[in-house]
């Protein structure tokens, strides 16, 4: 049976099921389609903006992508968690009558705690499916020794073409 | 599993069947040495990556003897004219833009050279749209103006003083008369040249002759690379001219009695390659009895500069547009107005000479990364040499490309070497790797002949480029692995057999004997056979196959063996001679793929094992680069989430795994390792006059490190491999730690690091500092270096003292007591310290610029000469025409290949110059993927292309086109902008098949990434080796992986596209 299309855009039934997790564990009072909270208050009312500058601590640390630029960048965690990063300003004074290196970074450096949870971050180790069939199998057959187990499968024209 | 693969394939095959690639150390050195450790502790090989990248510019080596020493971008506002030429700084270099910016409200003028209306050319004064890959004509004509208004209408003083005592101008040339009566510039006449006491010394023949002006007779002045190795020259390596004023042209001596040469040079004006030879008079005189003229007196010549008074064809004028390389004669090739070149040479130099030396030339990618990228950069280095700009600040060459400089370079390579357990690493030369061993020479169906200078004398004739592949290798020059067609254990183990019963006097003896009676074979002659094969490859740090694969859908067919997209056929009609064809082309030549990274990339989805990996927020690590003069620190702002692991502890624990398997499978074994004869070693005095006769076929011997790699047995204990990778071994006290020829005695350094990090009770690393960590791995290499710790530095300069006689430590003493740590680095961005690793001087807050120890201290350059060279005199660079500066076309990619003619229309389609520079949104192929910046861009893959190539094939901005040739097809939506020229699409970058990435409709196949289109084209000239500047060594000189001159037919397709 296929599945009906997927209509563009960011909501769907995950995301639905995202926000009904979250008023479980932030009960405020919600619009119907769980897209807005309602808070009142002062202090209180407020606490969103606060909270979402607020962190715990700050790591310097920069991007190693050949770009060259080797900025030093502000990490920010709160809760164990990346949050954002801002540019370091801290470079050392190149001396009187020029301009200074501080500021360094572009909207790429400024973009790359993205990565930390995203959907393509490789979170486990992956075999390709095939070899690893074979390659436990061969070990179980050799004995458990891991090398006559490798040699087993890559000797093995079939096999070795089976996960090429 | 990936240990066993290893154990394994060195069992079976050899050590050196293990390969592993990751770029760029100085973006995360220590990530980097962790890898590199374990590959070289267990005789593995390690792929280069700056000349595959075809970042690395040939013509640095060739002139300066060093590789990419360049300004900082703080130096650019020390400029006061600054050209960018081929470099798109406010997109490439984005942080370090605005120096350009802030140059030009000083009132430095700021001139673009770029084939389309780029970002950076919105923020010059002035731009000259040269057509793509037509920039030597510029540069040629650029250089015309300035030889004839600074050095014969008027003779600049500035610029005469600087030429004759920096570059090779005065240096004698011999002139060869051949049998048909024609006359070509043969070689520098040498000391042995001179029959006199001179020619008796040591190293005779590379001491260069010039004349001395006032008494007309030759001197061998210091500084030549003859004074630089032998104990007797001690203290004579500068550039010291000792009160001798040499004759800059034949002309200026004292002795010059009017007699005149006509020499033939060859030229390439033609746009199909196809070489011509011009007429031109020089000032001769003989010395011992051979016709001399010196490169000056050539360089008039080649430049079509007249004198009164020579024989030849010459220049009538600036609008002379029949001759080589006036400005009206490049204005019909590069399309920029003959006056517009006249007038920006003649600023250029006027403010050189006004300012002493402050012209710049930011260059980059845009026209290194050609075919003939060497000879542009040649053409265009030229110009600063003339204007006295090297080793200025303010001045000189500012070539950016990869994150290229590991300031603290000594301790990364010793950590990433492991030479403090073993030497020598096996190091390779990417593009050669990946040309044989992806086959892609089975693609090259043509020979070196046809790009061969008219006046060649033959020693490239006929050969194909694997041929040269394979005589590069066999004679030294470059390194190729495998080594042999046998496993490099047994035969160091068979040598040392043979050695006992007497066969030979030494093992390396021994193996050379089997080479030359043919009973063994280099791996490269065979490379196709299931022994020669790589076995396994461990990629990190590294998107190998959605990024640098030139030649991509080759890799995918014949080292992976999985789908491909290849469409043209092998060209069995022109095979190699030395290297074996195979009629049926071995596919999936792996055993393993292994990758580890953070985010799925083409490559992580083509390998075997994935390894998951901390990001750059996750870890310990340290970060340098050309641009600033900084190191900092990464540090993890969380642990590594997950299952991910650092790179550090990935290679640590696979260390430790691959020990325990292999003491029962492989133990201790002795392991025969073949290195190139390398730069900076007396190995580059090898092969005098760079002329070297091949041994095989021959009556000639073959000797190791001779005209034969250099051939060393070591001793591999790959059970203790887990152990000595977390430990400083023996060897750095014993043998010390050598960068450029320096060694550094690190003893007090192995007793602080073993104070701070204590050391290994027991096991093969007992009583050895510990590098047990990221951190400590960071702190040794800081330690060990002197760019990092001034103790080293002052050491370093006072050997360097030593060897030149002239005062360099003072440099350093300032910074004696300086030592900047792992904890300094993460406090704060710490100034590097001046040291001998590199060229220029930091010494008291100054900006840093390369060469300005050189020029200031009179200290040689690392070349024949020990200056700076116009002309280069190796056979090979003879044979192709290039001894001095000139202009090549792009290659005729039809006439050599069969490809499309430019401009070629079928229905909906034209063939066009396909180019790949970087864009905005991306990092190489990182971040192109990040949301953030597939919203600020269009997102996924796309073809850039001008309005007028749109409309003749039917295609309005945002439609589906694919670029197709015979290596593949690449599918893309069209960016229809007036920014573009017509006949050239731009399709950046590294833009990756994980991205919306359709079936193409020309092979039902998912389109490719950039790379699919494009394939490995090498230079032979590129592989020469063992002669002084020109030879190898790591990342400094090899066979650039070139791109630019790729045709694809761009074609309108179906606009329902299928995934």
């Amino acid at each position: 049976m296929a599945t009906p299309p997927i209509a563009p855009g960011t909501d769907g039934p995950a995301s639905d099921a995202l926000l009904k997790i979250g008023q479980f564990f932030t009960r405020w009072d919600q619009s119907p389609d769980r897209r807005a909270v309602f808070r009142s208050g002062g202090r209180a009312g407020d606490a969103f903006y606060r909270n979402r500058w607020s962190h715990d601590k700050v790591v310097r640390s920069t991007h190693g992508v050949n770009c060259t630029g080797s900025c030093s960048w502000k990490v920010y965690v709160k809760d164990g968690i990346i949050t954002w990063e801002a540019q370091e300003t801290d470079y050392p004074s190149v001396g009187p009558d020029r301009p200074e290196y501080e500021p360094r970074g572009c909207p790429r450096g400024a973009a790359f705690s993205w990565y930390t949870y995203s959907p393509t971050r490789v979170r486990y180790p992956y075999v390709r499916g095939v070899l690893l069939g074979m390659y436990r199998q061969a070990k179980e057959e050799v004995g458990g020794d891991p090398v006559l187990a490798w040699q087993a499968v890559v000797s093995d024209p079939e096999k070795r073409r089976a996960f090429q | 599993m990936t240990a066993a693969a290893h154990v394994h394939t060195i069992k079976t095959y050899g050590p050196d069947r293990c390969t592993g690639f990751s770029p760029i150390p100085a973006m995360s050195m220590v990530s980097h040495a962790a890898g590199a450790r374990f590959i070289n502790l267990i005789g593995g090989v390690m792929n280069s990556f700056y000349d595959w990248y075809a970042d690395l510019p040939v013509a640095s080596p060739q002139v300066f003897g060093d590789q990419t020493d360049v300004p900082e971008s703080g130096d650019w506002w020390d400029a006061t004219y600054l050209m960018m030429w081929g470099s798109n700084i406010p997109v490439t270099r984005t942080p370090d833009a605005h120096w350009m910016v802030e140059a030009r409200y000083r009132g430095t003028k700021v001139v673009s050279v770029s084939p389309d209306y780029a970002d950076n050319t919105k923020f010059a004064d002035e731009w000259l749209p040269a057509q793509a890959g037509t920039d030597a004509a510029l540069a040629m004509a650029m250089g015309h103006v300035i030889l004839k208004e600074n050095f014969v209408d008027r003779r600049v003083p500035f610029f005469e003083d600087y030429v004759v005592q920096y570059t090779d101008l005065p240096f004698l040339v011999t002139l060869e008369q051949r049998p048909d009566g024609t006359v070509v510039p043969d070689k520098f006449l040498t000391a042995t040249d001179l029959g006199n006491a001179e020619a008796e010394t040591s190293d005779a023949a590379f001491k260069t002759v010039l004349i001395d002006r006032d008494a007309g007779t030759p001197v061998v002045p210091n500084g030549s690379v003859g004074f630089r190795y032998n104990e007797v020259d001690e203290g004579k390596w500068n550039l010291d001219l000792q009160g001798v004023r040499p004759a800059l042209s034949i002309t200026d001596a004292a002795s010059y009695s009017g007699t005149t040469s006509t020499v033939e040079l060859p030229a390439f004006t033609d746009a199909t390659g196809e070489g011509s030879v011009v007429h031109r008079g020089v000032p001769v005189t003989e010395v011992a009895g051979r016709q001399v003229t010196t490169v000056f007196d050539l360089m008039l010549a080649q430049y079509g500069v007249g004198r009164a008074g020579l024989p030849g064809q010459w220049a009538s004028g600036y609008d002379d547009v029949d001759t080589p390389y006036t400005p009206a004669w490049q204005e019909e090739i590069t399309s920029v107005p003959a006056q517009a070149v006249a007038r920006i040479a003649r600023e250029f130099a006027t403010n050189a000479e006004k300012s002493r030396g402050r012209s710049m030339i930011i260059l980059g990618a845009g026209i290194c990364q050609w075919y003939h990228g060497d000879v542009t950069y040649r053409a265009i280095l030229a110009m600063l040499m003339l204007c006295g700009c090297q080793g200025r600040n303010g001045g000189g060459w500012a070539h950016y490309v990869g994150q290229e400089k590991v300031r603290p370079i000594t301790g990364w390579a010793a950590m990433a070497a492991a030479t403090d357990w073993t030497r020598p690493p096996r190091f390779m030369i990417g593009t050669a790797f990946w040309y044989m061993h992806t086959d892609q020479f089975r693609s090259d169906g043509y020979s070196s002949d046809s790009l061969q200078s008219p006046l060649a004398q033959g020693h490239l004739e006929g050969m194909h480029t694997a041929d040269v592949v394979a005589k590069s290798t066999r004679m030294g020059w470059m390194p190729f692995f495998p080594q042999f067609d046998q496993n490099s254990l047994d035969v160091a183990e068979a040598a040392i057999a043979g050695v006992a019963r007497g066969e030979a006097a030494d093992e390396a003896q021994w193996v050379a004997d089997r080479l030359k009676a043919e009973d063994m074979r280099f791996a490269v002659e065979d490379v196709d056979a299931p022994q020669n094969w790589p076995r396994t490859l461990i990629l990190w740090r590294s998107n190998l196959l959605g990024s640098s694969a030139k030649g991509e859908e080759y890799f995918l067919k014949h080292l992976l063996g999985t789908h491909h997209n290849v469409m043209g056929e092998d060209h069995a009609g022109s095979r190699p001679k030395d290297v074996t064809w195979h009629e049926e082309a071995p596919e999936g030549k792996l055993d393993l793929l292994v990758s580890a990274d953070f985010r799925m990339t083409s490559s992580t989805l083509l390998s075997d094992v994935v390894f998951p990996a901390a990001t750059w927020y996750e870890k310990h690590d340290l970060s340098s680069t050309d641009m600033h003069p900084y190191v900092h620190a990464f540090t993890p702002a969380i642990s590594p989430p997950w299952e991910a692991k650092t790179d550090y502890d990935l290679f640590r624990l696979l260390a430790e795994e691959f020990s325990r398997q292999a003491s029962a499978h492989l133990g201790v074994r002795k392991d025969l390792v073949a290195t190139a004869l390398t730069h900076d070693t007396p190995g580059e005095l090898a092969q005098p006059g760079g002329h070297a006769p091949d041994w095989k076929g021959t009556d000639i011997p073959a000797v190791p490190g001779r005209n034969l790699p250099e051939l060393k047995i070591v001793e591999r204990d790959y059970a203790a491999v887990g152990q000595k990778f977390s430990a400083v071994g023996p060897l750095a006290e014993k043998l010390g730690f050598t960068t450029k020829h320096i060694t550094y005695d690190v003893t007090h350094q192995i007793r602080q690091l073993a104070q701070k990090h204590g050391v290994f009770d027991s096991g093969a690393a007992a009583g050895r500092p510990a590098v047990d960590t990221d951190a400590r791995m960071a702190e040794a290499i800081l330690l060990f270096s002197g760019t990092t710790n001034g103790e080293l530095a002052v050491q370093g300069f006072e050997t360097l003292e030593q060897r030149t006689g002239v005062q360099l430590a003072d440099l350093a003493r300032g910074s004696q007591e300086k030592r900047i740590t792992f904890a300094d680095t993460q406090a704060a961005p710490v100034p590097v310290i001046t040291s001998p690793e590199w060229s220029g001087s930091e010494t008291g807050g100054r900006r840093y610029a390369p060469f300005t120890i050189n020029i200031e201290r009179l200290k040689p350059f690392h070349t024949l000469t020990g200056r700076m060279h116009f002309f280069l005199d190796h056979d090979w660079i003879k044979d192709m025409g290039e001894s001095l500066p000139i202009y090549r076309p792009p290659l005729d990619m039809h006439r050599l290949f069969g490809e499309p003619q430019l401009g070629q229309r079928g229905e909906l389609s034209i063939a066009v110059r396909y180019l790949t520079p970087h864009n905005k949104w991306s990092i190489h192929s990182e971040y192109q993927d990040n949301l953030f910046m597939l919203s600020l861009s269009r997102g996924g893959t796309t073809v850039w292309m001008s309005p007028q190539d749109a409309a003749l094939i039917e295609v309005s901005d945002n439609d589906w086109v694919e670029c197709l040739n015979t290596n593949g097809v690449y599918v893309g939506r069209a960016i229809v902008s007036h920014r573009m020229p017509a006949g050239v699409v731009y399709v950046h970058h590294a833009q990756e098949r994980t991205i919306d990435v359709p079936k193409s409709e020309t092979t039902g196949r998912r389109g490719g990434i950039h790379n699919s289109v494009t394939r490995i084209l090498v230079k032979p000239t590129h592989m020469i080796g063992g002669y002084a500047q020109l030879s190898w060594a790591f990342n400094y000189l090899g066979p650039t992986g070139n791109q630019r001159d790729i045709v694809s037919v761009v074609r309108k397709r179906s606009q329902e596209v299928r995934y």
